[in-house]
């Protein structure tokens, strides 16, 4: 049960399935979040954008996937 | 252009702006179809100016004094006011260039106040007035002229013809008012030009165009204050272009306090544009339509009347196709200063159809919202398309978002088969027929026929027009007609955010995307998660947004820009409110008026114009819950194709509700969708009003008027007649 629980990630409070080695930007792809004017936390902790892609996410995490708001 | 017949003329001392205010105001009455003129100058009080701020706040305050309870769009009594406020025109900050037109809409019954950039605002501002107050009706087709460095007021005879449109009255101004320069350049550049064009005539959706000159593509450009008919009320006033001249500009002309730190904010925002813009939103090169992909990503992009939010062919109308149309590596900020540089335009552009067939023009945009209005939300995926659609709709007058949702409506109304080609004259006005949807923005704009006619006064007057004159079913078009208030919706989806029903829904003058944008914020951010939650942003985020339009700024370097460090700096809806740019707006007010307000202030400033439209629109006759209605299609699916485009997503969402979707049909599971969502929306008004302090009616309460020093006689007046015990809320 532990070990199923540990499989997934929580990504702005909803379930989402958590591989060995996935970073924040596999994420993002993985949800489609493409807008670029985006905050990512994990466990309460930012991510800087230059380092998305070499962010790995730790299982279990709590991921909050901030979009911020832009135009008209 | 041969030389203009005057009029009437009057003469001024052009007070100088201390403190970033003249505290003045041009009054011209152009009587009542009589011939009539009269030029006035008002003094502002200093407890007007505390109480409005400036701008919009201005207008309103000053429209209250103008009208009564009775006063229609049409009648002399309605006014224009432009204003620009306490930091418009300044230029060491981005995006300060904006005015704001307050009058009774055509389209909404009630006030409506609507933004431009171009140079307008500043340039009356510079020839001495706060506000520029128009009223009355002309006895004959005018042009009016502010000179600024003259301090003259002039009435002309129009010389166009009711068939002229905006850029051949802003070209030929520009040209006629700059005569005598001997730096014919700098002198158009000296001159702003507001005009609409001839659909003025009978559409209730025309905006008005306020010019600047660019001087390195030697053409006049146009900025809309697209929404809620000004332009209509322009044009019935007899007003075929307002025009004002002012040749000196500097950085100092608004007498700012403290311009060492006016200077340094400035120069922190124009770096984080330099350094940031390329990697953020990329406004320098393709402005708002940016967005165009990222909406229809997450859904959010209206496609079809609003049905759908992703169409597959998105990569025909991505960022990247617009960055190629529009000229690159041009200054084209709409004020001086705007490094930001968002106002992009399409060169030489070689017109396919329309009057101004084979002629090579610049196009101003389009911008996102336009990409969409004259893209997407009919069904169309073709640029060029989009760019001669949106230059026509700037020439004739028409708002684009206005001009978009109707079409979107109509043709949905003809692919349902309320309407067919007998009250279409003949046009197969179906989703994507490009030819068809052109020629009825021509016909639209010439008042053809009947039809023509009446699908350019918007959704709200088609819906009684199509039910009374072909008897098409009112029901169904009440459930997809995307309109508030009588205003057509703006250009998202809005249907998985509950707060932006809200955002649209729940607003002062009907749905447009300038109070509040939640979408990103509630719907896939997660971070409203309670009717509390959500009533809290409904209640800050109009309230600091309406800021803008009350001291002369534009919202988009607000957060269309942002420090490096904003998204690891401030978590959460913190982040959103960028709080080091709001720290800028605190510090550059400061810095222009020598008074010293907090980010607080800010809020308050706000809500008392707020709440004093609200109150005006109630004196007005609406203002009440029952004017905050949100159609069908703003809540879900209407149609089993719109379910069945998100099976499992909207099946998803019955569970989240409580209702298995297993064994109903589609429609079922859209009506009981419909009934959960539409139990929401009331849960969602209740929050809302309480968090503003309404009462359950969507009044403003005593307490709240009193709070915010708002409770004059006349404000008191009004709300008493409506305030009821059993609106009250219980606790």
């Amino acid at each position: 049960m532990g070990q199923l629980m540990d499989s997934f990630i929580t990504v702005n409070g909803d379930r989402h399935p958590w591989r060995e080695g996935m970073t924040v930007k596999d994420l993002l792809d993985e949800k489609r979040f493409t807008f670029r004017m985006i905050a990512v936390w994990i466990d309460d902790r930012p991510v800087e954008r230059d380092r998305f892609d070499s962010t790995p996410i730790p299982k279990g995490a709590k991921v909050q996937v901030v979009h911020m708001i832009s135009g008209g | 252009m041969e030389k203009m017949k005057l009029l009437a003329q009057w003469t001024y001392t052009p007070k100088p702006i201390h403190r970033g205010y003249t505290k003045e105001v041009c009054l011209v009455d152009l009587g009542n179809r009589d011939g009539k003129y009269r030029f006035e100058t008002k003094t502002l009080s200093d407890e007007f100016v505390e109480r409005f701020t400036g701008g919009r706040g201005f207008g309103l305050g000053l429209l209250w004094e103008a009208v009564n309870e009775n006063t229609k769009w049409d009648d002399p009594e309605n006014e224009i006011i432009i204003s620009g406020g306490p930091l418009c025109g300044i230029t060491q900050y981005p995006g300060a260039g904006k005015c704001y037109s307050v009058f009774l809409s055509p389209a909404t019954k009630q006030t409506y106040a609507s933004n431009a950039g171009g140079y307008f605002g500043p340039l009356i501002k510079f020839s001495g007035f706060d506000s520029f107050e128009l009223r009355g009706i002309a006895d004959r087709n005018v042009i009016i002229f502010v000179d600024g460095d003259q301090g003259k007021v002039e009435i002309y005879e129009s010389p166009f013809s009711p068939k002229d449109n905006s850029y051949t009255i802003t070209d030929e101004l520009h040209d006629y008012f700059s005569a005598e320069d001997e730096d014919r350049e700098n002198g158009k550049r000296a001159i702003s030009v507001v005009s609409t064009g001839q659909a003025a005539a009978h559409s209730y959706i025309c905006g008005m165009n306020f010019s600047f000159y660019d001087l390195r593509r030697k053409v006049a450009r146009l900025k809309q204050a697209g929404r809620g008919g000004g332009g209509t009320v322009l044009r019935h006033k007899g007003v075929h272009a307002l025009v004002v001249k002012k040749r000196k500009v500097t950085g100092v002309e608004n007498d700012p306090a403290d311009l060492a730190t006016l200077q340094q904010v400035g120069i922190k925002l124009h770096k984080e544009i330099h350094d940031y813009d390329d990697v953020q939103c990329k406004m320098r090169k393709v402005g708002t339509a940016h967005l165009n992909e990222v909406m229809n990503d997450y859904h959010l992009l209206p496609v079809n009347n609003y049905k759908f939010g992703q169409h597959p062919d998105i990569n025909n109308i991505h960022s990247d196709v617009y960055t190629s149309l529009f000229t690159q590596g041009l200054p084209d900020g709409c004020w001086y200063g705007c490094s930001l540089s968002c106002a992009k335009a399409a060169d030489n552009f070689e017109l396919k159809t329309g009057p101004w067939k084979g002629k090579k023009v610049t196009v101003d945009g389009p911008e996102y919202e336009t990409a969409a209005s004259l893209g997407s939300v009919i069904g169309i995926f073709d640029p060029k398309w989009t760019i001669e659609a949106n230059f026509y709709a700037d020439h004739y007058g028409f708002d684009t978002i206005s001009l978009g949702t109707i079409l979107a409506f109509l043709a949905e109304c003809y692919e349902l088969g309320l309407i067919n080609k007998d009250h279409t004259g003949g046009l197969e006005l179906t989703f994507g027929n490009k030819d068809a949807m052109m020629e009825m923005i021509h016909r639209m704009a010439e008042g053809t026929d009947e039809f023509a006619v009446a699908a350019s006064r918007g959704i709200r007057y088609l819906k009684d027009f199509l039910s009374e004159k072909y008897g098409a079913d009112r029901k169904v078009m009440e459930d997809i007609g995307m309109e508030g208030q009588g205003l057509e919706v703006s250009q998202y989806r809005c249907q998985e955010s509950i707060a932006q029903w809200g955002g649209y829904f729940l607003t002062l003058k009907g749905p447009q995307h300038d109070e509040a944008w939640l979408i990103f914020m509630d719907m896939v951010n997660k971070q409203l998660p309670t009717f509390e939650d959500k009533a809290e942003a409904l209640y800050y985020f109009p309230n600091f947004r309406l800021w803008f339009s009350l001291v002369g700024l534009c919202k988009l370097p607000w957060n269309d820009i942002e420090p490096a460090d904003n998204h690891i700096r401030y978590k959460g809806i913190e982040a959103a409110k960028v709080p080091e740019h709001v720290q800028n707006y605190v510090d550059i007010f400061n810095a222009v008026t020598g008074k010293n307000i907090t980010k607080e202030d800010i809020i308050t400033q706000s809500e008392k114009v707020y709440n004093f439209e609200r109150v005006f629109n109630l004196r007005m006759g609406k203002g009440t819950r029952e004017w905050h209605n949100i159609p069908a299609r703003g809540l879900g699916p209407v149609f089993e194709d719109e379910y069945m485009a998100r099976p499992d997503y909207f099946d998803d969402k019955l569970r989240e509700a409580g209702i298995d979707p297993q064994g109903l049909s589609v429609k079922e599971k859209i009506e009981k969708l419909q009934a959960h969502r539409r139990a929401q929306w009331e849960k969602l008004v209740d929050a809302v009003y309480k968090r503003r302090g309404w009462n359950k009616n969507g009044i403003p309460t005593l307490e709240t008027v009193k709070r915010l020093g708002i409770d004059t006689p006349e404000v008191v007046e009004v709300l008493k007649k409506h305030l009821r015990p059993e609106d009250e809320w219980d606790n």
